[in-house]
């Protein structure tokens, strides 16, 4: 191979921790100007990868990073920024409080001589940037605390272009915008490889990267499996090469008997957000919520959940009119909430798994607020074993659990007192097929014991696959129901652009209320 | 975070050999400091010498032992050097010239510390404002308060039995009855904090709020709780104080917040919140009096003792970050 077709080359890259090995003899090249996509489950190395090409971890000996074929070695991440590597990550890393402008010249101060700030050239700067990737309606002026995440990536790749990168790491960079904001950034990505850029993409989102990726590299259990070309495979292959199994379905079927109606909710509205949503899910029924980002579906979940005010409309369970103030009323009554963001509000990470697993259920009363851990113990370790999670033990730190696992831990906390309605937040953000599709089969499960299950989801295949009647609305207001057999993803789509007035409901899709 | 870490089985002897460092470390830092101390100055193992550590430490310990819990909880308390001495010159007034006698005295008292701490509790959580900045500002209050009410001036407590049973006394004419308060206090506060409910709250609130929260904890009831309850630990701490002083004091314990601070920190609790041992402040908490022991035997002077207390608490933080990142 010449030495300039590749850009990047990694050699029998290992990584041993204290007691875990995480990357085993990995080797895999980068050509100049291409998108690769980097997949595998969680837990198969893939983040220690990206930190070992950031510059935050470095590989164990024997290990060799090659770029324009001249070996490396990066300390620490400022080494890897000046080899002309830029990492986005997942949380992005951005002063919320400081312009887009100053954002993008942050780590280029060195450029500018003197002591005093030249606001000028920082503008200048970042509006060439902006106009280079074809984004002019982001004002360098604005504090990137009013963008939407979207724009805040657009920003944190202008950052990278500025950096004059040649290889940018991509980490799930789409798990947190919207469809419209992801495909701009297909196109920048697009504008990115025609520059000749090589574009390093993580993503779990196949379809993603069957339109975007050039070669694929799968790892798994932190050992490479191979490097494809994006068109000799098809999807399924490529989720056999990641779980290493074929999987027979990704969204397992199972009917479950449709009973009476548990959650009822009528022209309910919290102050402006919210406004006149009615629907009803009954017994078994999985109920899926649908719409962009910012159409305001993670408050109609909080409302119900008390954590918001209602301040029109109601909500009954079973017949009974209910007014939560606050999440313990609403647990109360039986209703369950997995939240969008297990990290932020579903979990104690510096908790051991045992304890965030029985959060809810120490609540329950006890003689004197004492607490018998070897029955909470014995509680965490049925849920370990019914819903696999894959722990070494259950008084490991919560932290050091992947994503798959953190959500199946966020899952069990509210198994033990019964739910009747559970409300999901996204169930499978950030997390693997294999993990999803356990997910998704007890949430099935959990419908079949009887439960009503509501579900907001940002993927329209998850959706529609799972959800029996979906629910769109477009800025806190609702925009109609349309039934499992009905809905396509160009209709849900629709529903949450349009800017109809009546709301649209399907034959089968409900009572009009 | 390694993702990989969640395979089972493989650990290696070093990786298990330095988790128990990291573990045991107050242990290991004091076992060190008896043995410096003991070979600069013998006199410094014997029983009563060890004693009279315990002793001086015994109301730094209790008031760490509240603090763990505010600590924990992601707050933090500077007002409880002045609730104690509300504390003590409040009960010495109740209790001059035969006025009342001990006992309502003391309840008395003890229901105006856990009023301060109350305070302190309600005004963060329902004013939404920073517990640093609310105890801040009690911390001058209940300052002013005692000093306001003696005018300044020492208040002498008379009734020898109080005396005796908070101060100078002894169980078995051996152990020192503040060692033996701080002990019970020591072995409540353990219950409390990993037995009980009311601990599990507090972890998971320091931990992550919003967690609590959507898990159904009634986050400002625990908080106002811990505060509360942080009065009560500033009571017997104040008792303490007084009785060895034989007189309320209204300046007593200006130090005693940071001090016990230092103590909860160098037991391994997170500033943080969320990570905090009971066992961990006893040992930061007999840090500090076995430094302040060994070097008063040593002759040091008060300037440079402090001195050292504070470059102890820097090289205890650094070692402590530098355990963790090598445990990763």
């Amino acid at each position: 191979m010449s030495l300039d077709e590749y850009i990047l080359e990694l050699r029998h890259i290992s990584k041993t921790f204290p007691g875990v090995v995480a990357l085993k003899n990995v080797n895999m090249r980068v050509r100049r100007g291409e998108v690769h996509a980097l997949l595998g489950e969680n837990g198969a190395g893939k983040s220690t990868l990206i930190k070992i090409l950031s510059g935050y971890h470095q590989p164990d000996k024997g290990g060799e990073i090659l770029i324009n074929g001249n070996p490396v070695a990066f300390r620490n991440p400022k080494d890897a920024m000046d080899a002309s590597i830029h990492t986005i990550y997942q949380e992005l890393t951005l002063c919320p409080h400081m312009t887009v402008a100053e954002n993008i010249v942050l780590d280029k101060q060195d450029q500018f001589k003197g002591f005093m700030q030249k606001k000028r050239e920082y503008q200048a700067i970042a509006a060439q940037a902006l106009e280079d990737l074809g984004q002019h309606e982001i004002d360098p002026n604005r504090l990137v605390k009013d963008l939407s995440i979207g724009q805040q990536q657009v920003v944190e790749i202008a950052k990278a272009v500025t950096s004059k990168a040649k290889i940018v790491l991509m980490d799930e960079p789409t798990s947190s915008i919207s469809q419209n904001d992801a495909d701009r950034l297909m196109d920048i990505i697009r504008g990115l490889r025609a520059s000749g850029v090589a574009v390093i993409y993580i993503s779990h989102r196949l379809h993603e990267i069957g339109g975007i990726a050039d070669r694929i590299t799968v790892l798994r259990d932190g050992e490479l499996v191979g490097t494809v070309n994006k068109d000799d495979v098809s999807e399924k292959e490529l989720i056999t090469m990641m779980v290493g199994r074929e999987l027979l379905k990704v969204y397992p079927k199972r009917e479950v008997p449709i009973g009476d109606v548990v959650l009822k909710v009528e022209k309910l509205a919290s102050g402006e957000l919210l406004k006149g949503i009615s629907f009803d899910v009954h017994k078994g029924e999985i109920f899926g919520i649908g719409g962009l980002i910012g159409s305001r579906r993670s408050e109609l979940l909080e409302t119900l959940f008390g954590m918001r005010q209602i301040t029109a409309g109601k909500i009954s369970l079973n017949g009974k009119e209910f007014h939560p103030n606050n999440p313990r009323q609403a647990i109360k009554h039986k209703i369950a909430f997995v939240t969008e963001d297990r990290k932020k509000s579903g979990l104690v990470l510096c908790l051991p798994v045992y304890e965030n697993i029985n959060l809810v259920n120490v609540q329950q009363p006890s003689f004197a607020g004492y607490l018998d851990w070897s029955k909470f113990k014995a509680i965490a370790n049925t849920h370990r074993n019914t819903l696999n999670i894959r722990v070494s033990s259950i008084e490991q730190i919560m932290s050091s659990l992947s994503g798959g696992n953190q959500q199946k831990v966020a899952l069990a906390k509210w198994l033990d007192f019964s739910p009747e309605v559970i409300i999901f937040d996204e169930p499978t953000r950030g997390i693997d097929i294999g993990a999803k599709t356990e997910i998704y089969s007890i949430m099935g499960e959990l419908a079949a014991r009887g439960a009503a299950i509501v579900m907001v989801s940002s993927e329209l295949p998850e959706l529609i696959s799972v959800a029996d009647r979906i629910m769109v609305i477009q800025d806190g207001r609702m925009k109609g129901i349309v039934s499992k057999e009905e809905a396509s993803q160009e209709l849900v789509m629709s529903l949450a652009t349009q800017k109809t007035q009546q709301p649209v409901y399907t034959s089968t899709g409900g009572d009009r209320p | 975070m390694i993702q990989a870490q969640t395979k089972p089985g493989v650990s290696t002897t070093s990786s298990i050999i330095w988790n128990l460092i990291i573990r045991y470390r107050t242990v290991l830092i004091l076992i060190l400091l008896i043995i410096v101390f003991t070979l600069l100055k013998p006199v410094f193992i014997r029983p009563l010498n060890l004693l009279s550590i315990l002793k001086n430490m015994s109301y730094v310990l209790i008031a760490g032992l509240g603090m763990t819990f505010i600590i924990t909880l992601g707050g933090l308390d500077l007002s409880v050097g002045s609730i104690a001495a509300v504390v003590g010159v409040g009960f010495a007034m109740l209790v001059r010239g035969e006025f009342m006698h001990a006992l309502p005295a003391l309840l008395i008292v003890l229901i105006a510390a856990l009023l301060l701490g109350f305070f302190n509790g309600v005004v963060s959580v329902k004013g939404k404002i920073e517990p640093f900045l609310v105890t801040l500002a009690t911390m001058f209050m209940y300052r002013g308060l005692a000093l306001t009410l003696t005018a300044g001036k020492p208040v002498p407590i008379v009734i020898e039995k109080f005396v005796k049973m908070f101060g100078n006394g002894t169980l078995f004419n051996l152990i020192p009855t503040p060692v033996v308060i701080s002990m019970v206090v020591l072995l409540v506060s353990w219950f409390l904090f990993t037995q009980t409910k009311f601990g599990f709250y507090v972890r998971s609130i320091g931990g992550n709020p919003e967690a609590a929260r959507v898990a159904g904890i009634d986050i400002s009831s625990v908080k106002i709780a811990a505060y509360t309850m942080n009065g009560g630990y500033a009571f017997i701490s104040g008792l303490i104080l007084a009785a060895l002083m034989n007189s309320g004091l209204p300046d007593v314990g200006s130090t005693l917040a940071l001090d016990c601070i230092a103590g909860v920190i160098l037991g391994g609790t997170a500033i943080s919140g969320g990570v905090g041992s009971i066992w961990g402040t006893l040992g930061g908490c007999l840090i500090m009096a076995t430094l302040n022991n060994g070097m008063s035997l040593l002759g040091a002077q008060y300037h440079v003792q402090i001195l050292v207390k504070g470059l102890v608490i820097i090289l205890a933080v650094l070692m402590d970050n530098g355990l963790k990142s090598r445990q990763r």
